[in-house]
């Protein structure tokens, strides 16, 4: 997509148009482009639900095998008043807020070992690999037959998710790293522990910043598997409960804040993302 | 190689074996070396679980993981569970990327508006964290192969659809008038421009999307089934038998590794031309 693709009927053509009030409406442009499709998404999914609804009322659908917005909707309420909802979106949010922090925090140093120690590297990668190519998903019952069904369990397989995710991140971040940097830290008379505070450490926590929208969704998933496996608490708890007594209503119910809450995460992440990576001109 | 520098060369030739030698001698020596770590550390866990340090009803022992895999080899349990994971993941990734082609291009190829809802919709689609509706689709479709089917098929379709859907919007203009001008008709087109521009992308992300039709069987096994090397491992858990669990993930270790491997080297081959 070109930029020439995009209207210039907004930009001012006296002489005088400076470039900022261009960028700024560019900006406009692409931020407005932006809300159009959350808005034609959001329109779609009021449609689908709609239709859903209807064809439960006329009967064309079995409530019982479909359910229905507004049976969900209650259910949910149900939840919601009964205090439900608050206590096992915190058990979940406690799990990938736990997990989460320890998984960069080990990523981090190790990706500092490997980086700075290549015989180190050359030794560990394959194996890093073979972890790293299976779905981590699979660690989930063995994790809960060693911690348990609490929330130690969830916290062990966000760990895990988090560690490779973001370890292969900040390589690539720490890769990325123009040497100029260390020699100028070097030539100033700085050691390698200056290097590692002034350059390296951020340059990592940049990559950190810009993988964490990702590498929390994934948690989030992570989390809510786990529990489904084996929990009696959170989010993944209310569906998989809701699957044992067949109830359609709450299985979906339990979905929809899911999503619901991932996206809001997503959401308020987008814009941390963004402020972060304001210095780039990108 | 002429026989007028033949000293010069015949160095040159010694200095570069010398250095193929030693980058073998390097590589066997990480080998070896990496095969003591794993060994020491299942020597370790082994001799830790036989003595209690490391209580076996927690961590499980090697060696009876093992053997409980040999145990399923042998008496021939392993294959029915193996098949159905594996075959569960390949069918749900073939069945998702042909039907994620189709939608894909359907709306690619649309008018501006339908297109634009079809973007909304695959957007929207590709955000939902589809790994968590696993035990919906265990409740419409029972427990058994076709909710798993179901499940990965609409883990990859999302993906694929979104991935067809803006590479073939965002193919370089130029390509198609090219084709255009020099007679082609729409069936040209789809041969000479877009076939390769989604099978680039499709070989692209085999690897990535493989995994995931795996993590989804896997998955759907976790939420009910009663077959899979996923279903051995909730088994497993389900009987607080640590070494059948253990067992189970080494099956899918294996698996899913020499899949990886067969496909890294089908990439390699494929991409080898790329600089």
């Amino acid at each position: 997509m070109t930029r020439m693709a995009q209207p210039t009927a907004t930009v001012p053509e006296t002489a005088t148009t400076s470039e900022a009030v261009q960028v700024r409406s560019l900006r406009g442009v692409r931020a407005r482009e932006a809300v159009m499709v959350v808005l034609s998404g959001s329109l779609l999914i009021l449609f689908f639900l709609a239709v859903w609804q209807i064809l439960v009322w006329t009967g064309r659908l079995n409530p019982l095998v479909f359910s229905s917005p507004l049976q969900v909707a209650e259910q949910i309420w149900e939840w919601a008043s009964g205090g439900a909802i608050a206590d096992d979106i915190y058990v979940t949010v406690k799990e990938v807020a736990i997990g989460y922090p320890i998984g960069v925090a080990a990523a981090l140093i190790l990706a500092l070992m490997t980086h700075f120690m290549k015989t180190f590297d050359e030794f560990l990668a394959p194996m890093l690999n073979m972890f790293n190519s299976v779905p981590r998903i699979i660690f989930a019952p063995i994790l809960l037959l060693i911690f348990g069904l609490g929330i130690a369990s969830k916290v062990a397989l966000v760990t895990l998710m988090s560690f490779l995710l973001v370890y292969y991140t900040v390589r690539e971040g720490l890769a990325a790293v123009d040497h100029h940097l260390d020699e100028n830290v070097r030539q100033l008379g700085g050691t390698f522990l200056d290097a590692l505070r002034h350059v390296y450490v951020p340059a990592a926590f940049v990559w950190i910043m810009s993988s964490l929208r990702l590498a929390i969704g994934f948690a989030f998933i992570g989390a809510v598997v786990a529990e489904y496996v084996g929990s009696n608490k959170g989010l993944g708890y209310l569906i998989v409960i809701g699957e044992a007594k067949g109830s359609v209503t709450e299985v979906v119910a339990g979905v929809v804040i899911i999503v619901a809450f991932v996206g809001a995460v997503n959401a308020v992440l987008g814009l941390v993302e963004r402020r972060y990576a304001r210095w780039r001109t990108a | 190689m002429t026989s007028a520098g033949t000293t010069t060369t015949a160095a040159a030739t010694t200095a570069a074996a010398q250095m193929r030698r030693t980058r073998t001698r390097r590589r066997i020596a990480m080998a070896l070396a990496r095969l003591v770590f794993i060994g020491a550390l299942v020597a370790f866990w082994e001799i830790g679980a036989r003595t209690g340090v490391l209580d076996p009803f927690f961590f499980g022992r090697p060696f009876a993981a093992i053997g409980r895999l040999w145990t399923w080899v042998e008496t021939g349990s392993l294959w029915g569970h193996l098949f159905s994971t594996v075959g569960t993941a390949l069918l749900g990734y073939l069945l998702g990327v042909a039907l994620g082609i189709t939608i894909g291009a359907a709306f690619a190829f649309s008018p501006e508006r339908i297109s634009r809802i079809g973007n909304g919709f695959l957007v929207i689609g590709n955000g939902l964290p589809r790994l968590v509706l696993a035990p919906l689709f265990l409740l419409w479709f029972g427990v058994g192969t076709q909710a798993k089917l179901a499940f990965v098929v609409v883990v990859i379709v999302f993906i694929v659809a979104m991935n067809v859907f803006s590479g073939l919007r965002d193919v370089d203009r130029k390509m198609i008038d090219h084709v255009l001008l020099l007679g082609g008709n729409r069936w040209d087109l789809a041969r000479v421009v877009y076939a390769p521009a989604i099978m680039g992308w499709l070989l692209a992300s085999l690897r990535v999307c493989l995994g995931l039709s795996f993590a989804g069987a896997i998955v759907a096994e976790y939420v009910g089934s009663g077959h899979g090397l996923g279903y051995l491992m909730v088994y497993g858990f389900g009987i607080f038998d640590m070494n059948q669990a253990i067992a189970a993930m080494i099956a899918v270790f294996v698996v899913i590794g020499v899949l990886d491997r067969l496909l890294a080297r089908l990439e390699f081959r494929v991409t080898a031309w790329k600089l």
